[in-house]
């Protein structure tokens, strides 16, 4: 199993490595004694923010090695494996750097940005080890593509017999075809579409087929999109998972660069005006 | 398969498949705002508010709103900037190659950046004398890349005056300090004096651990905390008098320091649990009594003769007569009153109308002395002389100036053209005036008011003037700790008593002074406890 992987590589090579990491920052935070009170100015201070820097862009270089397929610095999950543990012990590491002052500046922007960074890749890996169980599970099997299939067999039998009936129906089983999977961008959170002309069919049929002497036709079609509306209702579910899933990577991602950004203009800032 | 890519569900689905697109223009649009906003504004704004403002006005629409914003926080913060114009004390003038610079005008601080778009650098809350430039980076910060400079901290404190002597200046350890060594703002918002008042030590340490080492010939002690390495206090007596130079002197174990003072003066007996007497029956004296706090919370007002000692120990010239003294003088002052007094008793036979009799009796001759006080001298035989010589004679000796003053006789005739000239003489002892006994170091008495007196001060034992009741190191450890914080105590930094190479943080009316020793009125003063 991959995951396994991720978390025990190399008998947690990388989570021993960090909670050293943490342990010395710690023990280094209280043995310290700060000339004033404890800030990023003192000796540790630098030190322990020297550390989270290179941390951090060590962390971001992540993004170039999982692209860098021929590279054989290392394989990409060992590199996963300690970008997670150490990308942990940067909370640590740069707290303690801060010296728990924190204020309207640059400075605390950047620590922040570096939360958002570390809690959005927490979640990825808990979507990581969560959702791809849940999705395989979800969908009878099959895939996503062969539920298309499906849809479309269940189009053309429902517009032949569509065929045969009134134009008022042949056009409700057309828009019904029709419906989009998912509404809109926001439609992709949720699995509910509002509007939806496959409900809409479904509910229309279901009103003609209680009426007295319905004929066969109509309950055949109603039998059609009802199976039609489950299924639809299968991929959106399969595809708000998805859509949750991903999330956190396009949070990831761009708070990084945003931390890149506000890091470097803390440590110019900091020398800037000394 | 051209026909199956075509359809709208595959296409939907595989859509749908794909990642959430964007994150690349996300990641890249937020680098370049985050860079823009804390990068390349405020370093455009400080080093390039020119072209910035320039570069501003080009933009439509902008530059109507933006420029009068502009021309008002600049003006602002020029109106808050130190006026190069504002000279310096003219007492203060011997320092001046610190000054000279400012008076003369030469240095500004470099124009303040635009809109102050680098406050979002602002690390943290400056001290609170401070805040009125917490926007005006520049002012403190004028070259980049470049700690805050003497020159920086000058602008304001022109008057400052140096922290060392220029001697001392030169010392390995000193000669390489600047203001940023000790003074680091945007720390909290209490004072930069305040903050080195507590964190100073370690700095201290860094030369006073081994001072023996590094300069050989120095009477300081090695020094690294005051819990852990501390010497005994150096306290500063006066000789015996002529010799009028101050000396420190070390307390040591089992040697109590002595300090003439020319007085006598048993603390134990005035501050007898039992009581002593006055003229208003048995009273228990409290050292508050004769030791008032000065406003400044440090020293104590000197005790002198008619607030502390007159009340009980009058200077009764005629025993018969309760309302008369003599004043508490010189010798001729005093001699000139008693001849003066019985001229006018035999002149007028018998005491003046004024004259209060004596409704009560005080013994005034020191315990364990015998010799009753005669009823008077009025009735003496022999001339007016002999009674004003006999009443001296009684006053020096007996009654009065003995009790407090080492007393002698003296041979010859007194102060020329004075009327008690042709009585006998006798001269008081000098008496020490007050000085500083810690000139290294302030102790704030007003502080420790919730403390007795004689927590720290032996007083209630001592018997002798010259006792220097000065407390040993060992009594403030009781409460204080050094730097390293310690359970029930205080912790207390170098700067909690020391300044910085001054002589003493203490204002300069408490420069340390020795008065010319005059038995005048100010005989009755006593050292400040």
């Amino acid at each position: 199993m991959l995951h396994e992987n991720l978390l025990k590589f190399a008998s947690f090579r990388y989570l021993k490595v960090a909670t050293l990491l943490v342990l010395g920052s710690i023990g280094a935070y209280l043995w310290h004694t700060p000339r004033t009170i404890p800030n990023g100015g003192t000796w540790l201070g630098y030190t322990l923010g020297t550390i989270g820097a290179v941390l951090i862009l060590w962390l971001m270089f992540f993004g170039l090695r999982k692209r860098a397929y021929r590279s054989r610095l290392g394989t990409v999950k060992g590199w996963l494996s300690a970008h997670v543990y150490l990308g942990l012990s940067l909370i640590v590491v740069a707290t303690l750097h801060t010296g728990f002052q924190f204020g309207w500046n640059i400075h605390t922007l950047a620590y922040v940005l570096m939360l958002g960074v570390i809690f959005s890749g927490m979640w990825g890996v808990y979507v990581y080890f969560r959702n791809p169980v849940l999705m395989s599970g979800m969908l009878d099997g099959k895939t996503v593509q062969q539920l298309g299939g499906s849809l479309r067999e269940i189009d053309a039998q429902s517009r032949k017999i569509a065929s045969n009936l009134n134009p008022d129906l042949q056009t409700l089983v057309q828009r019904s075809s029709e419906a989009a999977i998912v509404g809109s961008l926001f439609g992709r959170f949720r699995s509910q579409v509002i509007g939806c002309p496959t409900r809409r069919a479904v509910s229309v049929l279901e009103q003609l087929a209680k009426a007295e002497g319905a004929s066969k036709p109509i309950r055949d079609l109603l039998n059609l999109q009802f199976r039609r509306l489950s299924q639809l209702d299968e991929i959106r579910e399969f595809v708000k998972l998805k859509t949750w899933t991903d999330l956190w990577l396009l949070l990831h991602v761009p708070l990084s660069f945003a931390l890149l950004a506000t890091l470097t203009a803390h440590i110019v800032s900091v020398f800037f005006y000394w | 398969m051209q026909h199956k890519q075509d359809d709208p569900i595959t296409a939907q689905i595989k859509s749908l498949q794909r990642p959430l697109g964007g994150r690349r223009l996300l990641s890249w649009s937020l680098f370049v705002i985050a860079a823009v906003v804390c990068l390349l504004l405020p370093v455009a704004s400080s080093r390039h508010a020119e072209e910035l403002k320039g570069w501003l006005h080009k933009v439509p629409g902008l530059a109507e709103h933006v420029q009068p914003l502009m021309a008002s926080m600049e003006q602002a913060f020029l109106a808050r900037r130190p006026d190069p114009a504002v000279k310096a004390p003219a007492e203060r003038k011997s320092h001046d190659d610190i000054h000279a610079l400012l008076v003369a005008g030469a240095y500004t601080p470099p124009p303040p950046s635009l809109l102050g778009l680098d406050r979002v650098w602002n690390p943290g809350p400056l001290a609170q004398a401070h805040q009125p430039w917490a926007n005006d980076c520049k002012v403190c910060h004028s070259v980049p890349f470049k700690q805050v400079m003497d020159k920086d901290c000058r602008t304001c404190h022109a008057t400052i005056g140096d922290h060392v002597n220029a001697k001392a200046g030169e010392i390995h350890g000193l000669s390489d300090r600047s203001c940023t060594s000790c003074h680091q703002d945007h720390e909290g918002e209490f004072g930069l004096a305040t903050q080195n008042r507590h964190f100073v030590g370690r700095d201290c340490a860094e030369c006073h651990r081994d001072i023996k080492g590094a300069m050989p010939t120095t009477q300081t002690e090695n020094v690294a905390d005051f819990a852990k390495q501390h010497p005994q206090f150096r306290v500063q007596l006066a000789g015996t008098p002529p010799e009028s130079a101050l000396t420190r002197v070390r307390l040591e174990p089992g040697k109590p320091l002595e300090e003439p003072t020319g007085l006598k003066f048993p603390h134990d007996v005035h501050l007898s649990a039992k009581g002593i007497d006055s003229p208003k029956g048995t009273v228990r004296m409290e050292c508050a009594n004769c030791h008032v706090l000065q406003p400044d919370g440090l020293r104590f007002v000197p005790t002198n003769m008619k607030d502390h000692c007159q009340s009980c120990h009058a200077l009764k010239l005629e025993p018969q007569m309760s309302n008369r003294e003599v004043p508490h003088g010189s010798v001729p002052e005093v001699l000139t009153a008693l001849r003066e007094f019985y001229a006018y008793v035999a002149q007028q036979g018998g005491l003046p109308a004024s004259a209060e009799p004596l409704t009560h009796t005080i013994q005034i001759t020191r315990p364990g002395e015998p010799g009753a006080v005669p009823r008077s001298f009025i009735d003496l035989p022999g001339g007016v002389r002999e009674r004003a010589a006999a009443a001296a004679a009684e006053l020096f000796e007996k009654t009065s100036c003995v009790v407090c003053h080492e007393v002698s006789r003296e041979a010859g005739a007194g102060l020329a053209g004075t009327p008690g000239s042709d009585l006998p003489q006798w001269k008081i002892a000098p008496v020490q005036s007050v000085h500083v006994w810690l000139p290294k170091s302030v102790f704030s008495h007003a502080t420790h008011a919730n403390e007795a007196c004689t927590d720290c001060h032996q007083a209630e034992h001592s018997q002798k003037a010259t006792e220097v009741l000065m407390p040993r190191i060992e009594v403030c450890r009781d409460c204080h700790a050094g730097t390293a914080p310690s359970v029930n105590k205080i912790v207390s930094d170098c700067g909690l008593c020391h300044g910085f190479h001054q002589p003493a943080r203490l204002p300069v009316t408490a420069q340390l002074t020795r008065p010319s020793l005059l038995p005048t009125d100010k005989a009755g003063e006593a050292p400040p406890r």
